[in-house]
């Protein structure tokens, strides 16, 4: 049986995500700003019990976070035993992953999506650039803290 | 429940790994006194524990070991054999060789055979060991048949106790969760009062869980005495090492994370510290040096304190040896402030041992060890006097999980405090508080304090309206010299938050210590308050240069004269205490706490000030929340739990029955709370008042009716009790019945009969268990007095 992958909207088009690293997609509302971090960082919210960072993958929301209104679904995924959510306007379903991730390397134009990239992969819709969850967190510590002006 | 091979096994090394850890003082002890008989019986129990264990499990070597042992040690508690240098040396190296035999098993290795037998050949009896049989020493009971201590324990995985503390943890997220939905939805009585006791089972089993993690740190220093003598036969030296306070209770992470670090201590204390035999005598001093090992806990935290009575550090050659290692230059080390080149010590690369030996010297270690104490939120600290000792204090936090706070708010957005750190919080317009610049560092001067300021809203910039005047000035201290200011908008609660880390991305900003949710079901950041007093500019420059500066300051309040102060006192009712009373809050120590006949004082800022608001029971080992009360000649102050919110006393006050520390009881923001009368405390404990304002009783006899159980409640009802022969003049006068009238015109006489009967008869008799009317009586004739 092939791996199911969550399409989601990332910088105007659709990407993927392995289902398996996918705990829940949740509607937003809250979002508590985190003052001096990354600009990736868009902030917290709960979960129930849980503490969610939020993470913008990409350019749109990444310029502002604390004044941007926060983006409607985050998808949920947990490492080392934290909880992030990785901010989306839109989230397609699942698809199964017919081929094994291409990387696409410096051919990515986009240096936001190029950092968090694992490669391309093929799905009955057509090829999807598929996003590496770790790589996605790993970005927001990177990433030079902007303060907001 | 079954249990399998592996677990048998698993459960056996830990048991025989813990009695290693707990009998191993013991075994210097005996070593220093062999006829201590209970020191005998549990290294007894040990090794007879260890061999019935080695049945079970077929480790042959490890059997015959013990089962020598426990030969050796049977004959000697029978009397058959009296204990001497060998044979304790003998036990102790059977005792070790168990040890190795264990960590070896746990590992999956094996120890290489032979060498046993020479172990348990050196056990042999002797000829001077032979003695006759002692006949006393027959009748002598059996101590391995009693349980080791009464109380029944049960051995638990270190994850599942995490585990179980997480969900404490969420179930305490929830049900604050859960109190904020019940406040808006306006639930009925029942459900209130249900999710009332509710909430308080959770609190119970919170605490209960908390000190399931508890451990006392005697299981730090058990093993002390054996390092303590091992290190010192093997450099030559002579030490004892005397142990306080291993009663001490604090989280089983802690006692590990403390483990390392302190054994490094010691082993410097010994080898560089204390001195040879020969040249302490040439000193002065003692043939044989003494390692002091006390814990205490201040607060939240514990303090840790290593002293030998050694040659101490000798700061010059420290000074030239970083020189010489190229840390420092000659000129950055002549400006350094003594404790700093004290400190030096703990650079990397930095050892001032003449040789280096097998112990310590290499010049690895104090490095390592200040990185590990300051890690887990600690301090460490050197103090010395040369020539005469060396102190090492380590103070670190009690546990890691759970911590009180206050909920700090700038610009709309919320975050958290520990409450350890905080000194003292001041209103920003308070006349206490003068704010300045000092060549573009913002100082504020708080009483007689000058401090470095830093505006959150400015340090996380965030956006703000236009700076205000208003807001909540915070003095936090971090260590002895390290204090600043920090300036919020509001405080906007006090609650204890199970803190967890945060994610790496937010850790990443270097000023956030973990993550915690409110009660309304948000994230709240807690933030690191060293780290912060670094990103707003604070250097150790600046604290330097503003130490010692003083300031007379005079005193003044002025605040809304219907605001008020809503606390949860320490008897657990919410208090409102008039604003304009209160002057500040600040804690104080239990240490600063004294009881006395008439109630209790405390030492605040070097002032002995009344303490109201506090029984003897209520005082536990943690410091005291206290509202300071200011009446423009003397200070007062209220002990508290913690602060609730801030209200106005709008609503009617329903005046209590009689005059005390409750003027009566109104509604505030929706609940019931108690008005403090700040006018009966001041008048009633409020120094100066108390000499000559208070009513003076005088009473009869020594006997002990009169002495314990008349004058306690004499004295509750706020009389100053004098006895017959006193000639003050009293206000009133209790007499016995049986005895002679007095002759005091003026005094109100109460007069008390034995019998029930007789009683209501002339003026002033009354039962002398009517304690109803014995009170009714001394009120009057203090309302009497007042006219």
């Amino acid at each position: 049986m092939s791996e199911l992958l969550v399409q989601f909207e990332l910088q105007g088009e659709l990407v993927a995500i392995r289902a398996s690293e996918v705990e829940s997609v949740i509607e937003i509302d809250e979002v508590v700003p985190v003052p001096l971090t990354s600009s990736r960082i868009a902030g917290l919210t709960a979960l129930r019990s849980k503490v969610l960072t939020l993470i913008s993958c990409d350019n749109d929301t990444a310029s502002c976070p604390a004044s941007t209104p926060a983006r409607r679904r985050a998808i949920v995924v947990t490492r080392d035993g934290q909880s992030y959510g990785i901010l989306t306007n839109r989230v397609v379903g699942g698809v199964p992953m017919l081929s094994p991730a291409v990387p696409f390397g410096e051919g990515l134009h986009d240096s936001s999506l190029r950092a968090i990239a694992q490669g391309v992969t093929e799905t009955p819709d057509g090829p999807v650039l598929l996003i590496d969850t770790e790589a996605a967190i790993m970005s927001s510590i990177r990433s030079q803290t902007m303060p907001c002006q | 429940m079954s249990f399998n091979a592996d677990e048998l096994l698993g459960e056996f090394l830990a048991e025989t790994e813990e009695m290693l850890e707990a009998i191993s003082g013991e075994l210097v002890a005996w070593e220093a006194d062999p006829s201590e008989r209970t020191r005998l019986d549990s290294i007894f129990r040990f090794v007879h524990t260890v061999k019935g264990n080695c049945g079970l499990f077929d480790f042959p070597r490890l059997q015959a070991l013990s089962h020598a042992a426990e030969d050796a040690l049977a004959d000697v508690r029978a009397g058959r054999r009296v204990p001497d240098a060998g044979l304790v040396t003998a036990i102790l190296a059977i005792i070790d060789r168990i040890g190795n035999f264990v960590a070896a098993i746990r590992e999956g290795t094996t120890i290489p055979e032979g060498g046993d037998d020479s172990l348990i050949a050196s056990l042999l009896l002797t000829d001077e060991n032979l003695e006759t049989v002692n006949l006393g020493a027959a009748h002598v009971e059996d101590g391995d048949r009693k349980a080791p201590g009464g109380k029944q324990s049960l051995r638990l995985s270190v994850e599942l106790l995490d585990q179980m503390m997480n969900c404490v943890s969420n179930i305490v997220l929830s049900r604050n969760e859960m109190a904020h939905q019940l406040k808006e939805t306006e639930a009925p009585q029942s459900v209130v009062a249900t999710f009332k006791r509710l909430s308080n089972q959770i609190a119970d089993l919170r605490d209960s869980t908390s000190d399931a993690r508890m451990q006392p740190i005697a299981r730090l220093f058990g093993a002390l005495p054996r390092l303590v003598r091992d290190l010192s036969t093997q450099l030559g030296k002579q030490v004892m090492i005397d142990i306080e306070g291993d009663d001490v209770e604090f989280d089983r992470e802690m006692v590990e994370l403390l483990r390392d670090p302190l054994a490094h201590i010691i082993r410097n204390a010994i080898d560089h510290g204390i001195e040879h035999p020969s040249a302490r005598l040439a000193a002065g001093k003692r043939e044989i040096g003494c390692l002091t090992v006390t814990a205490r806990r201040i607060g939240n935290q514990i303090q840790v304190d290593v002293t030998d009575d050694g040659r101490g550090i000798d700061i010059a050659r420290v000074v030239d040896k970083a020189v010489e290692a190229g840390l420092i230059s000659q000129a950055g080390a002549a400006e350094l402030s003594p404790g700093d080149r004290l400190m030096l010590v703990c650079h990397p690369g930095l050892s001032t041992a003449h040789e280096v030996t097998e112990i310590s010297g290499r010049g690895v270690g104090m490095d390592v060890v200040r990185a590990n104490i300051e890690r887990i939120g600690g301090q460490l600290k050197i103090a010395s006097s040369p020539g005469e000792s060396t102190c090492v204090s380590l103070r670190v936090p009690l546990t890691l999980a759970i911590t009180p706070a206050l909920v700090v708010e700038v610009a709309g957005q919320q975050f958290v405090i520990p409450r350890s750190v905080i000194r003292e919080v001041v209103a920003r317009g308070s006349p206490d508080v003068e704010f300045s610049s000092l060549g573009g560092v913002a100082i504020v001067r708080v009483r007689n304090k000058r401090l470095p300021c830093i505006s959150l809203t400015h340090l996380l910039q965030i956006d703000a309206p236009a700076p205000s005047t208003a807001g909540v000035l915070m003095v936090l201290q971090l260590g002895q010299s390290f204090s600043y200011a920090l300036i919020v908008d509001r405080i906007t609660n006090h609650q204890e938050f199970a803190i967890r880390p945060a994610s790496p991305p937010v850790m990443a900003a270097g000023i956030y210590a973990g993550i915690t949710i409110s009660e309304e079901g948000r994230p709240l950041l807690l933030l690191d308050t060293t780290p912060l007093a670094h990103a707003g500019g604070v250097t150790t420059e600046i604290l330097e240069a503003l130490q010692g500066q003083t300031h007379e300051v005079a005193s003044e309040t002025t605040v809304e004269a219907d605001q008020c102060l809503i606390l949860s006192g320490l008897d657990g009712r919410p208090k409102a205490l008039r604003l304009d009373a209160v002057r500040r809050i600040t804690t104080v120590l239990p240490e600063a706490v004294d009881f006395n006949e008439s109630g209790a004082l405390a030492v605040i800022e070097d002032q002995l000030i009344p303490l109201v608001g506090i029984t003897r029971d209520a005082l536990g080992s943690d410091p005291v929340n206290v509202a300071m009360m200011d009446d423009g000649d003397c200070l007062l102050a209220y002990a508290f739990a913690q602060v609730i919110e801030l209200g106005a006393l709008t609503d009617e006050i329903l005046p209590s029955c009689e005059p005390g520390p409750v003027e009566g009881t109104t509604i505030v923001n929706g609940h019931a709370v108690e008005v403090i009368d700040a006018h009966w405390l001041f008048a009633e404990y409020g120094v100066g008042a108390a000499e000559t304002a208070q009513p003076v009783c005088r009473i009869q006899g020594s006997d002990t009716w009169t002495q314990k159980f008349l004058r306690p409640i004499i004295e509750a009802n706020g009389y100053r009790v004098v006895i017959d022969s006193d000639p003050e003049a009293a206000d009133v006068v209790v007499v016995s019945d049986e005895l002679a009238e007095p002759n005091h015109d003026e005094a109100t006489v109460i007069r008390l009969s034995r019998s029930k009967a007789q009683a209501p008869g002339s003026e002033g008799r009354m039962y002398r268990y009517d304690r109803k009317a014995i009170v009714q009586a001394l009120q009057d004739a203090k309302v009497r007095r007042a006219i």
